[in-house]
């Protein structure tokens, strides 16, 4: 199964990318979508998405427009749309 | 009237003001709420100078505004109350000396310093309504955690690239800051990439939500996190809620 994996603020920059489709296993979490992008990928993307091998506490992440906060105990559907962001400021 | 009745407008007021308080729901008595009313906007940089200068056309009566350091060339393509001819000279001074040219009514604050620990509760004490318009996020924690135990709105504005978000945030019913991002971000720098353009889209936005926030206008941006992307001119609404556990407003209104 497919999902869409949406990149905000810096993460955007790291991957270099606004968005991407990415093959995942069935009833996998949002936490394992999340693991599985950083080991693909690796730095500097992995740097701002794990921190000592857990998701980073200051990622924020929204499946279908709803925030999440539990990224280990929610699963994705096929065909689901994260969005993901780094923290981000005024200046 | 009676002592609760607010001073009607003036007639300068009733000329400044004549086409916007024909806005329905609006009227005379949400521009005397904002006349009433008083803004902290931490920062006055590439966000807060564009939601000052709104707050400040629109007849909001006082804002209390906290920005440290002298002007350098690199604001200069953002922070639209600091000119070329005061490089050098307090970003402050500067702020005020633009808003009083448009609105000489206006009582303001200015603080020629960064909201910290210290000046904090003191500066969250006297708005009615908090706009972060902050590159640091010590600086905003503090606030967030200021407004939480004073119970302040605050509008969260924050941009990068091409990309802003803006939610509009009420202690103790809503997401704090610390909702929707627990933890400093190790990553995050003071300069990054962006246009003028783009804080300035948001800081209209935000003035806006502090405008309908204290003329009790419309539906504030509450419980949503709005993003844009101007890039390709996408945008979003994400649906945000309080983190169970969280260390600013854990507990608070619950
Ligand atoms: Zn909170």
């Amino acid at each position: 199964m497919s999902v869409t994996v949406e990149w905000f603020g810096q993460l955007r920059d790291a991957a270099q990318v606004g968005e991407e489709d990415l093959e995942t296993e069935p009833a996998a979490s949002v936490a394992d979508v999340l693991r599985a992008i950083a080991n693909a990928r690796g730095a500097p993307l992995s740097g701002l998405l794990l921190r000592g091998g857990d998701i980073a506490r200051t990622l924020f992440v929204s499946l279908d427009d709803e925030q999440v906060t539990d990224l280990d105990g929610t699963t994705v559907a096929d065909g689901a749309r994260l969005v993901v962001m780094t923290p981000i400021s005024g200046g | 009237m009676t002592a609760d009745d607010p001073r009607p407008l003036s007639d300068d007021e009733r000329a400044v003001y004549a086409w916007q308080v024909t806005v329905p729901g609006f009227g005379e008595v949400g521009q005397q709420k904002l006349r009433d009313a008083s803004v902290l906007i931490s920062r006055v940089g590439g966000l807060g100078s564009v939601v000052a200068y709104e707050l400040a056309a629109a007849g909001v009566g006082r804002l209390v505004l906290a920005h440290g350091g002298d002007i350098k060339k690199s604001d200069l393509n953002r922070q639209l109350l600091m000119t070329w001819d005061a490089l050098g000279t307090s970003r402050i001074a500067s702020v005020e000396r633009r808003l009083r040219d448009l609105n000489p009514r206006l009582d303001l604050h200015c603080i020629a310093e960064n909201v910290n620990d210290e000046n904090v509760t003191d500066l969250v004490a006297r708005a009615d309504v908090v706009v972060d318009c902050a590159p640091l996020f010590e600086e905003r924690f503090a606030m967030n955690r200021a407004a939480v135990q004073q119970g302040k709105p605050v509008v969260e504005c924050a941009m990068y690239e091409l990309q802003a978000q803006i939610t509009t945030m009420i202690p103790g019913r809503t997401a704090c800051l610390a909702c929707l991002h627990p933890e400093i971000p190790p990553a995050w720098k003071r300069e990054f990439p962006v246009f003028g353009a783009v804080s300035g889209a948001v800081a209209c936005l935000g003035a806006m939500e502090a405008i309908k926030v204290i003329a009790d206008l419309g539906t504030p941006l509450t419980d949503r996190l709005l993003t844009m992307d101007l890039r390709d001119m996408t945008t979003r609404t994400i649906r945000i809620a309080r983190r169970v556990g969280c260390e600013a407003c854990g507990g608070v209104g619950q």
